[in-house]
């Protein structure tokens, strides 16, 4: 099982449709995918079709005493995603220690079946630190979501690397100057952990989540679902997955 | 290409950059010492930092910290 994280370097880098995306690439790709929302604005869901008012999910399932996994949706045979539930401001406050335990995540990745997902993608909300720590335990890949800007610029000279991190440019618009300089100096700076390849700025990612659905069903032929795609064959030949 | 030859590999990753002919080209004659200076990928460089003042900054800064 391969623990992929994702996380924008700041907030509004498109990370969520990254995350809904790969995993329908994944899962077109014959692979076994849990998707998981660790965000607690709970907006990863909208990708999967999710009833705007439905409020279950792990955290919620948990606050009201039930197990994390219970609110596990099915996507066909090799998608499920399990979104975080909504909690108002009370249930945040009644959570529970054994949910702020760094490990816990760890813990209930390796309690599933071995054979059970080949791939668990986690959606990590950019600004919440315990939730990335959390994260941080039970991933083997990071990968760093950020466009090619002069605020993630600043935020990268900031960035420790840490082992199995990777940072993904998405949103790229090879049109724009200041991006394409910024495409090269970050080439050149940290190409050491930069993906090799990078996510087009293409308008279908964004029509996608107003259809409630990844860009990689939404529009099979579209740029960003075809760097999607590369994303996840990039993925797979990282984790030398032979084809299934 | 199509959907399947973009997700499944047909090759094991390669350690190299993908764009680093040159790199590629030292390596198979065996001169990885060889001190091979991009002068074209510099003058480039430099012309995009003369554009941008917070990237000419950050990586004055930069090479500052590392010498």
């Amino acid at each position: 099982m391969n623990v992929v994280a994702m996380q924008g370097l700041r907030g509004g880098t498109g990370a969520s449709s990254v995350v809904a995306g790969l995993a329908e690439a994944l899962s077109q790709a014959g692979e076994a995918v849990l998707c998981i929302d660790l965000d607690p604005r709970n907006l990863l869901r909208l990708h999967f079709n999710h009833a705007w008012n439905d409020t279950r999910g792990w955290a919620r399932a948990r606050q009201e005493g039930g197990t994390w996994h219970e609110s596990a949706f099915v996507l066909g045979s090799q998608l499920h995603f399990l979104p975080h539930g909504l909690l108002d401001d009370t249930d945040h406050q009644g959570c529970g220690t054994r949910d702020d335990d760094l490990e816990i995540w760890q813990q209930r990745l390796a309690a599933l079946e071995a054979d059970a997902y080949r791939w668990v993608l986690i959606d990590v909300p950019a600004h919440a630190l315990d939730a990335q720590r959390q994260a941080r335990r039970a991933a083997d890949t990071w990968l760093l979501v950020a466009q090619a800007d002069p605020a993630c610029h600043a935020l990268l000279e900031a960035h420790t690397v840490r082992v199995g991190e990777y940072l993904l440019i998405n949103r790229l618009a090879a049109r724009s100057a200041l991006q394409s300089d910024l495409h090269a100096l970050w080439q050149r700076q940290h190409g050491d952990w930069l993906v090799p390849l990078s996510i087009h700025r293409d308008e279908a990612m964004f029509e996608a989540l107003a259809h409630k659905r990844g860009v990689v069903s939404y529009r099979p032929d579209s740029l960003a679902s075809q760097d999607i795609h590369r994303l996840a064959a990039w993925l797979l030949a990282q984790h030398e997955v032979s084809p299934s | 290409m199509s959907t399947h030859d973009l997700i499944i590999p047909h090759h094991a990753p390669v350690a190299l950059r993908y764009d680093d002919d040159i790199q590629a080209l030292l390596l198979k004659a065996g001169l990885t010492g060889f001190p091979y200076r991009n002068i074209a990928e510099q003058e480039q460089l430099a012309a995009d930092l003369a554009r941008w003042p917070l990237l000419a900054e950050t990586t004055l800064a930069r090479s500052e910290h590392d010498t």
